[in-house]
């Protein structure tokens, strides 16, 4: 037996590395996990991607209203590779985003919420909040003038909340305006309580799946039978290494061919709490919140908002039957459907307007 | 709630009924204890009151007919007006999501570059989803100066 070998049985028989990835190696799921994309294992990759990025950016960024916006320049000139390594976080931010907005709506559209697998579902629903948080959060912190104003923005319309709408933006900001203890609550959040949240809510996330198992591809009847389920190692598992492949080779092609794609101009400059800049957006994946209040009072609109959380987290307890095919359930594919459309919609409204 | 017997309606055994109390002791003990941590932390991030900015500001008064100037006052922007009816100071904090308004001299009104909301040049609501007028502040004319005060 070679030396190396030998070295890997004693660590598999103290540790059980070894039983553990063959464990996982064996587990089956069904056939055509990963066809055409593995979007969680895809989700798993960019947020690993987003702490090692996040953390690098740590070595070298000032956390501070009075030196950020300068040490986010300097990392983009001076430090060695700092530019690939902020904008692969940034562009990353908004990969992760969109894949996991895919991911919602492809289980949903595929009815993957249903019993046994509801807790799945919320889980899955608390990381995507959880995304739009840090995303929220890690706009704030290069301190340009999106950042205020799209903070500014976003906060104020808490202060339509009935009821405790002024102290709920005052918490949030940690004072009446949108300052330094707003940015450091913001700080906090992006550094230390979100990625533990979202590193906990996925290990949790994932052990629910690995418990109730797969959806996979729902029948045309409840009681459809699939083909036979399949080990992970080899097809699924290099499936979902392939499409972490060339998601991460379109990351790199928009950092490398498009590194102001996400960036407005007014990202270039720093904050001034004394001028509003014209045409202050926020990200693409807020624009259609921002684009609501142009189509109605600012209240409804929260109250949209808040009732599109709640049919989020109420859809399992509302779709109870087992069907999942979604020409078995035409109302809600209606639905979710006219969902992704006024999302489209409204995004390009808010992008025009 | 009526203590948990058997079938018979015997009086359960005293051990069992001590094992609920004691349950519950633990339960109450725990809740107290983790309410007692939480309260220390609720307040710890609480906003806290900064420390009132200078609440007046000074502009000369080589200030035009409707042109208007923005100044600092308690550390927020305020934007002192010309109109023919007099000097008139705005806090210049949009109503509707807290951007800086603008003034536009050809239209005689504030503009936010935010949603689009428009103020005539008394503060009033003239369009835009803004739900309320700009908030005046006391503006005096002194010799060679426009004061503003925040009251």
């Amino acid at each position: 037996m070679s030396r190396s070998r030998r070295l890997w049985q004693s660590l598999d028989r103290r540790t059980g590395l070894g039983t553990s990835i063959r464990r996982f190696a064996a587990y089956r799921v069904p056939a055509d996990t990963g066809k055409p994309v593995s979007l969680g294992a895809v989700l798993v990759f960019a947020l690993l991607l987003q702490l090692a990025t996040g953390m690098l950016l740590l070595f070298h960024f000032v956390p501070d209203p009075s030196g950020a916006f300068e040490s986010v320049r300097a990392l983009m000139r001076d430090v060695p590779y700092g530019w690939l390594i902020r904008l692969a976080h940034a562009h990353g931010a908004s990969f992760l985003v969109a894949i996991a907005f895919v991911h919602l709506f492809h289980a949903a559209f595929r009815g993957s919420y249903k019993d046994p697998r509801e807790a799945v579902w919320w889980s899955g629903c608390v990381l995507f909040l959880a995304i739009l948080a840090s995303a929220l959060t890690g706009y704030i912190l290069p301190w340009s003038q999106t950042s205020f104003w799209a903070t500014t923005v976003v906060t104020a319309s808490l202060s339509y909340l009935p009821f405790v709408g002024q102290s709920a933006t005052e918490w949030v900001r940690g004072g009446e305006w949108v300052g330094d203890a707003t940015y450091r609550r913001a700080f906090a959040a992006h550094v230390a309580l979100l990625p533990l949240a979202l590193v906990a809510g996925v290990a949790v996330h994932l052990a629910w799946v690995r418990r109730v198992g797969l959806a996979g591809r729902p029948g045309r009847r409840a009681d459809a039978e699939g083909p036979a389920p399949i080990p992970v190692w080899p097809r699924v598992a290099l499936r979902a290494a392939l499409a972490c492949g060339v998601f991460a080779m379109a990351l790199v092609a928009s950092v490398v061919f498009a590194p102001n794609l996400f960036f407005p101009v007014e990202h270039a400059l720093p904050a001034d709490p004394f001028d509003t800049p014209l045409n202050v957006k926020p990200e693409w994946y807020f624009l259609w919140a921002y684009a609501l209040p142009r189509f109605m009072p600012e209240r409804l609109a929260l109250i949209v908002q808040a009732g599109l959380l709640l049919a989020l987290f109420a859809l399992p307890l509302v779709d109870r039957s087992p069907r999942r095919h979604p020409r078995d359930r035409p109302y809600l594919t209606t639905v979710l459907i006219g969902v992704v459309l006024a999302f489209v919609a409204l995004t390009i409204a808010g992008a025009r307007a | 709630m009526a203590p948990p017997g058997d079938d018979d309606g015997n009086r359960p055994e005293r051990g069992v009924d001590r094992r609920r109390v004691l349950q519950l002791l633990m339960g109450g003990s725990t809740a107290v204890l983790a309410g007692m941590a939480a309260a220390p932390v609720a307040s710890y991030l609480r906003p806290l009151a900064l420390p009132e900015a200078e609440a007046v500001a000074a502009i000369d008064d080589s200030l035009g007919l409707w042109e208007a100037r923005q100044v600092v006052v308690a550390g927020r922007p305020v934007l002192v007006v010309r109109t023919n009816e007099g000097v008139r100071a705005f806090s210049a904090i949009c109503t509707h999501l807290g951007c800086v308004v603008k003034w536009r001299k050809g239209r005689r009104e504030f503009f936010c570059p935010c949603h689009g909301a428009r103020f005539d040049a008394e503060g009033r609501v003239r369009g835009g989803p803004a739900p309320r007028s700009l908030a005046r502040l006391e503006v005096s004319e002194e010799p060679g100066a426009i004061v503003v005060r925040k009251t």
